[in-house]
């Protein structure tokens, strides 16, 4: 807007176009970025978890909405439990139930004795690995994945 | 951390007791006590600091869990259900500590165990700041 002599005419124009970018390809690097925490306490879980035939720790997956995946890849129930009763034939399996949308990610192990251990027992007091896994997933949130948080908010590529 | 894990306990046991009587106890119950009970357990704890080599705020997550020996788990829900009216935005009066937040966090569960025992129980994230 002129003020006067010697004034500058200026003026501010919004660009919405990135910004479209931005949300348009936001679902998918939501996604994208709960599957990268998902596999992380994964992960977390089987370094910590308790051992003894290892079946509870190695079923350890991530249920997605399009499928399951282990160490960040594609995988099935069946190939899950064919491994775990590999190393543990009396054990027995409690599948996570599949997610409604594509931003919410289940983690645990199959192996059903996870809530025994995780939560507790009469005679046997909570073993929390899965809680821990957590706080470490959320202390690294800022670092490990920091590429895939900045990725929802400023990536308007697909 | 282990103060404010004592202190954290004693607090849970005040604001539930009147409610769900003595038997609540601290990550197991001894094995002669019969069922109904509470357990309360501290699951992990989160520290933020400021200069100083003391947390000045600690985020607990704590696991409150009934057991009960019936055929089914509507005693266990019943003891729970009332520990979550008291437990949710409680006023905890934390020796040391002002408790900021008293809340479910997720992790309702319930199921029953190889001795048949069901168990119900949830997760709650207490914050706390030193005093």
């Amino acid at each position: 807007m002129a003020t006067g002599k010697g004034s500058r005419v200026s003026r501010v124009q919004k660009n919405t176009a990135t910004l479209s970018a931005i949300r348009k390809a936001m679902p998918e690097n939501a996604q994208a970025l709960v599957l990268d925490m998902a596999t992380d306490m994964g992960e977390q879980f089987a370094i910590l978890a308790p051992r003894d035939t290892g079946s509870m720790a190695e079923s350890t997956y991530v249920q997605a909405k399009d499928g399951a995946y282990q160490d960040g890849k594609p995988t099935s129930i069946g190939a899950i439990e064919v491994m775990a009763r590999a190393l543990n034939p009396d054990v027995e399996f409690t599948p996570l139930p599949i997610p409604t949308n594509d931003t919410t990610a289940y983690v645990a192990p199959l192996a059903k004795h996870y809530e025994y251990v995780e939560f507790g027992t009469r005679y046997m007091a909570a073993r929390p690995t899965m809680a821990t896994a957590k706080a470490i997933v959320r202390r690294n949130m800022m670092t490990k994945h920091k590429a895939a948080l900045e990725r929802v908010a400023t990536d308007g590529r697909r | 951390m282990a103060d404010s894990w004592n202190a954290l306990g004693s607090a849970v046991y005040s604001r539930l007791a009147p409610y769900l009587g003595s038997a609540l106890f601290d990550a197991i119950a001894p094995g002669a006590v019969q069922p109904p009970f509470g357990v309360w357990q501290v699951l992990v704890t989160d520290d933020e600091y400021k200069f100083g080599s003391t947390p000045v705020m600690e985020s607990i997550d704590v696991q409150l869990r009934f057991v009960s020996d019936r055929d089914w788990p509507d005693r266990a829900r019943a003891m729970y259900g009332t520990a979550h009216t008291y437990m949710q935005d409680a006023p905890l009066s934390v020796s040391g500590y002002r408790v900021l937040r008293c809340r479910r966090r997720g992790g309702k569960f319930q199921y029953m165990d190889t001795g048949n025992f069901w168990h119900v129980g949830a997760v709650y994230q207490v914050d706390l700041e030193a005093t």
